[in-house]
């Protein structure tokens, strides 16, 4: 599409220049917000609980509290990140994220799966949740890693019930 | 160069433009719409003593692309969209729950969520 035009005129060289110049001021801005952590800044108090990116693959993470309640907050952590649930068992939840269409990339579409069994861990009872992101086709570039986020968050709503 | 100007115009159309989006959950008892503009006040993280009941969870997304617009979304930019649902459903007040940030590629979200409550007396 660039060379849908060739650069043999005034006016189009002068448009060059400019669309040369908005790139160079916009782009170096962006990658130094986006060397801040993709992850969200959540709930007041846990935002240290939250790593950018995150792991790939699978995760498992405890959490002390019985599996209804565990499975409430991760539904309310999802719906933070913008992750509309499509699929809701009885032990586990699938979930997609919005799509936005970007000058560049865009984002969305990742799709994540949390799995929930009861367990016990130190002689403690809770649940034991099982995650994982993948990503589509479309849009790949744009796409995240959200396990971690959506475990860190699904902590965060946890500890804040148990505060109340 | 019309083929700049094209591309140029869709661009700024695509990032300009914050999204605002909101869903709601209606949980109470299911009361009138009020006027469009009607009063809602706002309560931040502490709902009022007041004798009152939930009547609906309110979620706002507003997302915006960070090419295209750098300062951050207050939550305050969500009170209007928080407004127009609270007067749909009927709603004399919102509580400010939680309120989240997350990125994602070139975009920033602001979630907010609030609880739509009626005053009973």
């Amino acid at each position: 599409m660039i060379t849908c035009s060739r650069l043999n005129t005034l006016r189009a060289r002068v448009a060059w220049v400019l669309a040369t110049g908005a790139f160079i001021w916009v782009v170096p801005s962006a990658w130094a917000q986006d060397k801040q952590p993709q992850g969200p800044a959540t709930l007041p108090g846990c935002e240290d609980q939250v790593k950018s990116g995150g792991q790939k693959g699978k995760q498992e993470r405890f959490y002390p509290s019985p599996l209804p309640k565990v499975k409430e907050a991760a539904v309310e952590a999802l719906q933070a990140l913008e992750f509309e649930v499509k699929k809701n068992t009885k032990d586990s939840l699938e979930a997609h994220k919005a799509r936005h269409v970007g000058v560049f990339v865009g984002s969305g579409g990742e799709k994540v799966r949390l799995d929930f069994r009861e367990d016990e861990q130190n002689g403690q009872k809770g649940t034991m949740v099982t995650g994982e992101t993948k990503k589509g086709f479309v849009g790949r570039a744009g796409q995240k890693t959200w396990t971690d986020a959506v475990l860190a968050q699904t902590a965060c709503i946890l500890q804040k019930e148990v505060q109340k | 160069m019309i083929c700049r100007l094209t591309l140029a115009v869709l661009f700024l159309a695509v990032g300009v433009s914050a999204q605002t989006r909101s869903v709601v959950d209606l949980t109470g008892p299911k009361l009138p719409a009020r006027d469009k503009k009607c009063e809602i006040q706002f309560f931040d993280g502490k709902a009022p003593d007041s004798p009152h009941e939930v009547i609906g969870h309110i979620r706002v997304y507003i997302s915006r692309d960070k090419l295209v617009s750098r300062s951050e979304s207050p939550v305050d930019r969500a009170k209007p969209e928080f407004q127009k649902r609270a007067c749909r459903i009927g709603a004399d007040a919102v509580v400010l729950v939680q309120q989240t940030v997350s990125n994602s590629g070139e975009f920033q979200t602001l979630y907010v969520k609030g609880d739509a409550i009626h005053f009973t007396k």
